[in-house]
Parts: structure tokens; C-alpha cells; sequence
């Protein structure tokens, strides 16, 4: 792999809530928090900057989704703890 | 001066008289049997959504989870985080709707907020439809579509002793009683 196909930390952490929202049904919430932040639901058309701000905000929702479907987050998540996306 | 939270028959919704945002949720969640998918139409809805987790809290309304950038609880309440600041007389007065949409009952009411939602707050007639939507691996959310009907304290009527000739005879929505003119009835069952 060279060094342009690397992602970088924010774009992994978007695609991976992404992956998740998708495998879990409920890419809605995504598309919600993309209409309220920017207006419109073109996910992949925004910028890297934009899908981090996205992923920030939609991933408490999503994860709450996922892990009431056995779902548990991974350390790419850094500091988030399971337990703060139970509700 | 008047509070109140009234119920109304559903059908109002259906014909459109509630507007067209709600006649379109409540369509689309029977036609759906009440399962959320990616849709463009809800999407371009959400910014008006408030939702909340399925819970029965006893007199009180469900944590709330999102609350769309053009809520009335966004344009009112520009500081407030969640539903849950507001006072808990209000959200005792209105947490009947949320109950009924928890037990999967969907709910379409007005209400008049008078002065229950504080000091300094506005005074306003709104109409709430509430529905409960889950995805179709059966994760729930309720979902308030609410509308501003009118805004009482900017129309003046919520002070009498200013207007009282105004607010004791003309026809306006914030005069006591209108909601009792409405046609009221028990909702009819929608089993999602």
C-alpha cells in the first residue's frame, strides 16, 4: 500500500461508522445528522473535515443502535466507552 | 392564562389540515408498518424531528435523543441541550403523547404552553404528531413532528390586561377554548 492509498484516522473513523450504521440498518441516522449539519444527505460528497464533524456527532445514535444488537466498539474508537452509548 | 393539552383525531392529519410535513409522517409510517428505512423525503423532514428513546418514564416525556436544527425547540430554546431541561410541569402536561407512541399508539394532540415552560418563556399553541418508528432489525425511536401554530406572546394575547377586548372575543387560536372547538375523539389503533 502506498502512502496516497493510506487513510488517515478521521477518514477510518468515519468509514467504519459507516460500515456499522450500514450492517445495522439504520444509515437514517446518518443521513439525519447530515441533513441537520449541512443541509442536504450527500454523504460522500463531503469533505474529510465535514465527515469527521458528522461521524462525531451521529456516532453516540448509532453505536446506542448497534450495540443493542451486540455490537461492541473497538479501540479505533479511542476513548469511548461502551457503556455511554447505552442510554 | 390558559394551558392545555387536547387530543385530536388523527383523520385531521390525513386530510392535510395538520400540514402537509405531518399528513406525509403519518402516511409513510402506516404505509411502512411503522419501520424506518433511508428515505429522502424523512431525511429532508428530520431538521423539524425531535426524537426520543421508547421509554414509559412515569409523568414525565422520554430522554430525547435528536432534536432537528429547525424545531420549535431549537428556535425557542437556542441554549437548551435536551428536552429534559424544560420544566417539570410542563413535561408531566405533555407526556401523555409520548406513552401512547411508546405503546406503539399514534398520537396527534395541541397543546397551549401558557406559562409552564417557565419564566420569560413564550407562550405557544402547538400541535404535536408523535409516532414510534423502529428499523427493521427493531431498533425504536419516537419521533415528534411538532408545529408552531401560534405564538402568543408575540400576537399579544397572552396578557389579557393589555388586550383584553382581543383576547376575550376574536376568533384566535389562543383564545381560551379553541382547542375545545376541535372535533375530539380517541385515536384509532394503528398496529405497527
Amino acid at each position: 500500500m502506498t502512502d496516497e492509498s493510506e487513510f488517515t484516522g478521521e477518514q477510518l473513523k468515519f468509514l467504519e461508522l459507516f460500515h456499522i450504521a450500514a450492517q445495522y440498518d439504520c444509515l437514517y441516522i446518518l443521513d439525519f445528522y447530515c441533513m441537520d449539519e449541512f443541509d442536504h444527505d450527500r454523504i460522500l460528497n463531503l469533505t474529510d473535515e465535514e465527515r469527521a464533524l458528522l461521524a462525531d456527532r451521529a456516532q453516540r445514535e448509532i453505536f446506542a443502535h448497534a450495540i443493542e444488537h451486540g455490537f461492541r466498539p473497538t479501540s479505533s474508537f479511542g476513548e469511548v466507552k461502551a457503556s455511554g452509548y447505552l442510554c | 392564562m390558559d394551558t392545555f393539552v387536547e387530543p385530536l383525531p388523527l383523520s385531521r392529519v390525513e386530510t392535510g389540515e395538520a400540514g402537509e410535513e405531518a399528513r406525509f409522517m403519518l402516511r409513510f409510517w402506516k404505509e411502512n408498518n411503522g419501520i424506518i428505512t433511508r428515505d429522502k423525503s424523512m431525511t429532508w423532514l428530520s431538521r423539524q424531528l425531535m426524537m426520543f428513546l421508547p421509554e414509559f418514564v412515569q409523568d414525565d416525556v422520554p430522554p430525547s435523543t435528536f432534536i432537528g436544527k429547525d424545531t420549535t425547540f431549537r428556535r425557542y430554546f437556542p441554549n437548551r441541550e435536551a428536552a429534559a431541561e424544560l420544566p417539570k410541569s410542563y413535561r408531566s402536561k405533555v407526556a401523555r403523547g409520548y406513552h401512547a407512541a411508546v405503546a406503539k399508539e399514534p398520537w396527534y394532540d395541541i397543546q397551549r404552553t401558557g406559562a409552564l415552560m417557565g419564566p420569560g418563556t413564550p407562550d405557544l399553541v402547538l400541535e404535536r404528531l408523535i409516532l414510534n418508528f423502529r428499523t427493521p432489525a427493531g431498533f425504536e425511536r419516537v419521533f415528534c413532528l411538532m408545529r408552531l401554530v401560534e405564538d402568543c406572546t408575540r400576537s399579544g394575547l397572552s396578557d389579557p390586561e393589555r388586550h383584553p377586548v382581543r383576547f376575550r372575543q376574536e376568533t384566535g387560536h389562543c383564545r381560551s377554548g379553541w382547542a375545545h372547538r376541535m372535533p375530539s375523539a380517541p385515536h384509532s389503533h394503528v398496529a405497527v
